[in-house]
């Protein structure tokens, strides 16, 4: 494919681009009435959530962080202290404000109720919430790797009619049930057991699976608490950075600006091993802020697990043109999300494949000097709390 | 020869059921199976449990193996790459380099554009003291690390190379690779391919990067690349050997599933795998290039059963590889084959041992046994003085002794049953020698029979022969007509249903009494026929006097019985008729000699009157001789009317009983009018057939006596009637006069007889009356209660008659 250099928004593209969302406004709105199968339940009122207070409003973006999505959350925590981006955004009239979240379904539904503008999610968040929602995805967040644990080493064959834990509609049950086609087995041959991430690893030392599939950091944690253990399977996952397409009609550069804290994040934190640490600190306290459950992993390796991520490339996070096509991972878990009723089946895939955007990311990339991709200016704490 | 093969039959029968056999077969294979049985577990392990065996662990052990083998090597190959990449960046991002790499482009730039000659122009620059600095930077560098075959700098804007570690690579232009193309996308830092060498086409692997000397500076001079000898490095790193594997084997595949690395062995339509030409696309290959890790039992390129480690290595975000390790299961379990083959021998060692030791049990077993049963032979040959051992220890003593014992007795049995046996063969014998002679006899008489069974079957009488329980032997065809019965139903059963109960009686006591030696006869009757016989049986001996039967022959008599009831009741009709005849001349002989009594009585008186001259008296005397001698014609004449009653008959006519009386009161009318006599008859009187001139005659007598003997009734009432009944019409007469005593019912019927002497008539009306009324096969008779009752006669007369006028009843 030849990448077409696209310089600063001129006027056709703000037309193009506002035709675009009103008829994507449409489409979700005619979907969203008809044949909207998630059914959030009302998070306004969960314990967390119910102290937020989302002021909304044209100079307000509000941003959804998953602070237990591990390593992003490094990359987030990073972006919560970038007094540029809160600069550059202040310029253009914007506060921006990060809420952190369970999870990426989470996300999903105050994205929905327009409490939140932005957010992070993994692959299967990002798919439903672009089947769903009319958003634009510019870029990466997250590429690592889900894996599938057991309580000793074995095939996933042996894994034939034995219960093993995972999370409904996640990319973890993704990732289970492709590990089990690619040994020729059927779902129906599983005994799944649904549980929360935090607790697959105590199920699994005492017997009650025989493996689950999660993402990191619960497999880190499994084997750092019970060494027996051992990754049976892996398959690459990603995650997302999101945004309701509603904010390029505010100003599109609130996106670029946003895109670009993420790329001097993850710059800043590449550049030393102390300012990785310093982020994995953030962002384990972040994690254990939002939630009680045990996050028994250190700063070291938290620090570890990111390198082995997204942070592992100094490329900039653009999203792999291949996992769009009809072949690639993205369709695929498109079909699969259809196939368990998340998103409805009159949904196309042309709907989430045009929420996909990597213009975006490459206009920020071609301005280095504008984004202030090498300029590093972060405060000890995050500056919206 | 039959013989022979039964024999080996029943021997082999023997040797397969025999408890040594079994005990060996049982034992053996239980043996054998639970043997089998553990050594396939602890080989393959436990189902449905966590046990995996020897075969399920070191399958693990070697999955482990395979697995921390696959991710050091991804771990090594990705540091390396990342080195590498490191190495490249050190280059790209080098200021004093980058400055150098500027001064050359604007001097490259100013001979380019203005100078026609551009080969020539390429070779100037290596001329230049900022190309020589630049190359001996790239130098040093690839000093640095061995495997670097050439680091080159292109110029980003035409893609030409403008410094290299080798000269001969200026000018060249790499615009249409990959790893440069990819190197100036703005999102890409460091692209690491494998590519054809655009000098020499060889593979090899690129590494390059932009030169980004300022970062926020979005302009790009140049381009590095590096070039890296796969074959010094990576293969050496993917080759990296298993220890004690001969076929253990790495390879790379791209996002495409094409290799990047050389195979081992040959693809399966044995061609050489291609770099960046030849696909693997088994499962498990494109799964690692697509992102998935894992280790799987399949099979390889080859089609051979291996054992393979599959990762995913992360080149940049949108590109990876799949690196493969793998192993034959054929190697992973010739340990476990040579275990195998151990096993199979202890095995069978062992259950040859268990055989062995389970033959000796069985031994021990059945030699006891076996002696039991020589001993039990030889008994049974006659031997009664053979025993078993006792000195067997244990259950076997105890079964020899107590054989002994059950022998001792059975011998005392044995000798005593011979005796009886003697006793009671030698009875046996006589009782057949008997028997045999019985039978011999009974064919005889069965022969016998047999010849004279055509005779008996052409009489008419019936033939039989029953034995001595009653059951019939014999029958001929007569018997069918006799009974009505079929002769072959009634062979071998008793004669009983043949008769009703007092002819079985007579039948049976002929039967027995014929038993008892008597020679009998009687007459009885066959129920369904109705034929009566006259049996005669005799009793049938046998050669030897023994008495074996009853023989007999019943003829039907049927006939001759009737012939004689007709006899008898014609020799009783005419005995009546004689008496009555007897009756007749006596009462016709008295009652006629009584007016010739008076005739000649009064013919005496009238002698003597004549001589007297009694005139007077002489009338008297004349009247009444007259009078005697009507009476006496009167007489006659009625005794002549009597005697035509039967000899002339008229024909019978169906008669209206009404018309008939009132005929007979017209003749009777002038009688009835001079007295006061009330005649009662219904109009509807039936139909009588009858001789109608006779008929009248009774019913006028009949009349006439009830006028006659009225007496001294003032209110005399006649009453005529009928009925119809069954099979005739009865009729009657009934008056109230004088009545007759009971003592008389009978005599008044008798000629002559006339209870009242003083009323006129002959006396024979009455008997007329009752002739033709027997003529007509009909009977009168009378009631009356006596003197003064009145008196009803009662007759009867048939209601129709045949074709011949003969009245029917």
């Amino acid at each position: 494919m030849h990448i077409k250099f696209v310089g600063t928004f001129s006027l056709v593209h703000t037309i193009a681009y506002t035709i675009l969302f009103a008829v994507s406004l449409f489409a979700s709105t005619t979907a969203g009435k008809n044949h909207n199968p998630i059914a959030f339940s009302d998070l306004s009122q969960h314990p967390i959530y119910s102290k937020y207070k989302f002021t909304k409003g044209d100079t307000i973006v509000n941003f959804g962080t998953q602070p237990l999505y591990l390593p992003t959350g490094l990359i987030t925590e990073a972006m919560r202290r970038d007094k540029i981006l809160y600069k550059s955004l202040s310029e253009l009239g914007i506060q921006i404000n990060f809420y952190p979240l369970l999870k990426g379904d989470d996300i999903n539904f105050f994205l929905k109720q327009g409490n939140l503008d932005a957010g992070i999610g993994g692959d299967m968040p990002a798919i439903t919430a672009a089947a769903t929602l009319d958003i634009v995805i510019p870029s990466l967040i997250q590429q690592g790797f889900t894996s599938i644990v057991a309580n000793r080493s074995i095939l996933i064959e042996n894994l034939k009619n034995k219960p093993v834990g995972y999370a409904f509609g996640s990319n973890a049950h993704y990732a289970l049930l492709n590990a089990f086609l690619s040994e020729g087995l059927t779902e129906q041959q599983i005994l799944l057991i649904p549980m929360d991430t935090t607790e697959m690893p105590d199920a699994l030392h005492s017997g009650r699976i025989l493996a689950f599939s999660a993402w990191e950091p619960t497999p880190t944690i499994t084997l750092n608490k019970y060494p027996e253990s051992v990754i049976i399977h892996r398959t690459l996952s990603s995650g997302f950075l999101y945004f309701l397409r509603s904010i390029t009609e505010r100003n599109p550069e609130i996106i670029h600006h946003i895109l670009a804290a993420k790329i001097r994040a993850i710059n800043w934190i590449q550049s030393s091993r102390e300012h990785l640490l310093l982020t994995s600190k953030w962002a384990l306290d972040a994690a254990r802020e939002l939630s009680d459950s045990d996050i028994s992993i250190s700063i070291e390796e938290n620090a570890e697990l990111a390198k082995k991520d997204i942070l592992r490339f100094s490329s900039a996070p653009i999203i792999p043109e291949n996992e769009l096509t009809r072949n690639g991972s993205l369709f695929r878990e498109f079909e699969f999300l259809q196939n368990i009723n998340i998103i409805p089946p009159t949904i196309e895939w042309k709907r989430v494949y045009e929420s996909f955007d990597r213009r975006i990311i490459i206009d920020v990339l071609t301005n280095p000097e504008k984004f202030q991709f090498h300029e590093f200016q972060y405060s000890s704490i995050a500056i919206n709390n | 020869m039959r013989n022979k093969s039964n024999t080996a039959s029943l021997k082999m029968k023997y040797f397969l059921f025999s408890i040594r056999t079994r005990i060996l077969f049982y034992f053996g294979l239980l043996f054998a199976i639970i043997l089998a049985f553990i050594l396939l577990i602890g080989m393959y392990g436990m189902p449905f449990t966590d046990f995996t065996g020897e075969y399920g662990q070191h399958r693990d052990i070697e999955f482990q193996n395979l697995n921390l083998i696959a991710e050091l090597k991804k771990e090594r190959l990705l540091r390396w790459i990342e080195e590498r990449k490191d190495d490249a960046r050190v280059i790209a991002n080098s200021s004093i380099l980058n400055t150098y790499i500027n001064r050359l482009l604007l001097l490259q730039e100013k001979n380019f554009y203005h100078n026609e000659n551009k080969g020539k122009s390429w070779k100037v620059i290596q001329n230049e003291a900022d190309y020589q600095f630049i190359q001996q930077h790239l130098k040093l560098v690839q000093s640095s690390y061995e495997v670097y075959d050439k680091i080159q700098i292109a110029d980003a804007k035409m893609g030409r190379i403008i410094a290299s570690t080798h000269d001969e690579d200026i000018g060249a232009d790499v615009s249409s690779y990959n790893y440069f193309i990819k190197a100036l996308h703005p999102a890409n830092s460091e692209i690491f391919c494998i590519d054809k060498d655009p000098l020499n086409n060889q593979l090899k692997l690129f590494l390059s990067r932009k030169c980004q000397p300022h970062q926020n500076n979005a302009i790009i001079p140049a381009v590095v690349i590096i070039h890296v000898d796969s074959r010094d490095l990576i293969n050496p790193l993917l080759n990296t050997k298993i220890k004690n594997s001969t076929t253990s084997e790495t390879f790379l595949v791209n996002e495409e599933g094409k290799l990047l690395t050389a195979l081992k062995y040959p693809l399966k339509n044995n061609s050489v795998g291609n770099i960046l030409e030849s696909e693997i696309t088994l499962p498990f290959v494109i799964n690692a290039a697509m992102g998935q890790e894992g280790i799987t039992v399949t099979k390889d390129y080859r089609g051979e059963p291996v054992l393979a480690a599959y990762r995913h290595l992360r080149i940049s975000p949108d590109s990876g590889w799949g690196l493969i390790v793998k192993k034959d299961q054929s190697e992973i379990f010739a340990v476990m084959n040579k275990d195998k083959i151990t096993f199979l021998i202890i095995g069978i060692s062992g259950t040859f041992l268990a055989f062995i030791f389970t033959s000796l049990i069985a031994n021990t077993l059945s030699k006891p046994i076996l002696h039991l049963s020589q001993v039990a032979r030889k008994i049974k040959e006659g031997n009664w003085n053979i025993r078993a051992n006792t000195t067997y220890k244990g259950e076997a003593g105890l079964l020899a002794t107590t054989f002994n014992s059950m022998i001792d007795r059975i011998q005392l049995h044995h000798e005593s049953l011979e005796k009886q046996v003697t006793l009671r063969t030698k009875e046996l014998q006589e009782t057949n020698d008997r028997l045999t002679k019985e039978i011999e006899d009974r064919k005889k008489s069965e022969d016998k029979l047999k010849k004279y069974g055509m005779l008996f079957d052409n009489i008419s009488d019936l033939a039989y022969i029953c034995d001595t329980n009653g059951n019939i032997l014999f029958l001929n065809k007569a018997f069918e007509k006799m009974t009505g019965r079929k002769p072959e139903t009634f062979f071998g059963k008793p004669f009983s249903p043949l008769f009703d109960e007092e002819n079985l009686k007579i039948a049976v006591e002929l039967y027995t009494g014929t038993l008892q030696g008597k020679h009998l006869q009687r007459e009885v009757t066959f129920k369904d026929t109705g034929i009566i016989c006259e049996y005669k049986n005799m009793p049938l001996f046998d050669n030897n006097g023994q008495l074996i039967g009853v023989i007999g022959v019943a003829r039907d008599i049927t006939s001759r019985k009737a012939s004689e009831r007709e006899r008898n009741k014609l020799t009783k009709e005419l005995e009546m008729k004689n008496e009555e005849l007897e009756r007749f001349t006596y009462t016709v002989s008295h009652d006629l000699k009584s007016p010739l009594l008076t005739i000649k009585g009064f013919l005496g008186f009238l002698e003597k009157d004549l001589v007297d001259g009694k005139t007077e008296q002489i009338r008297d005397d004349i009247k009444r001789i007259h009078s005697a001698a009507n009476k006496m014609e009167r007489l006659l004449e009625e005794l002549l009317e009597l005697s035509r009653i039967g000899r002339v008959v008229n024909k019978h006519e169906a008669v209206s009983l009404e018309s008939l009386t009132r005929e007979v009161l017209d003749l009777l009318s002038s009688n009835i009018s001079h007295s006061d006599i009330k005649l009662l008859f219904p109009q509807n009187l039936p139909l009588v057939y009858v001789d109608r001139i006779r008929f009248s005659e009774v019913m006028q007598n009949l009349i006439e006596n009830a006028m006659k003997y009225r007496g001294n009734q003032t209110k005399p009432i006649i009453e005529i009637g009928a009925k119809k009944e069954s099979e005739h019409i009865l009729c009657y007469v009934k008056d109230n006069g004088i009545g007759i005593h009971p003592r008389y019912h009978d005599k008044v019927f008798g000629l002559f007889e006339r209870l009242d002497k003083s009323t006129d008539g002959t006396g024979i009306g009455l008997t007329i009356a009752k002739r033709i009324i027997e003529i007509h096969g009909g009977r009168i008779w009378l009631e009356s209660k006596g003197e003064n009752q009145g008196c009803t006669f009662y007759f009867t007369v048939p209601q129709k008659g045949d074709l011949y006028g003969h009245p029917q009843s």
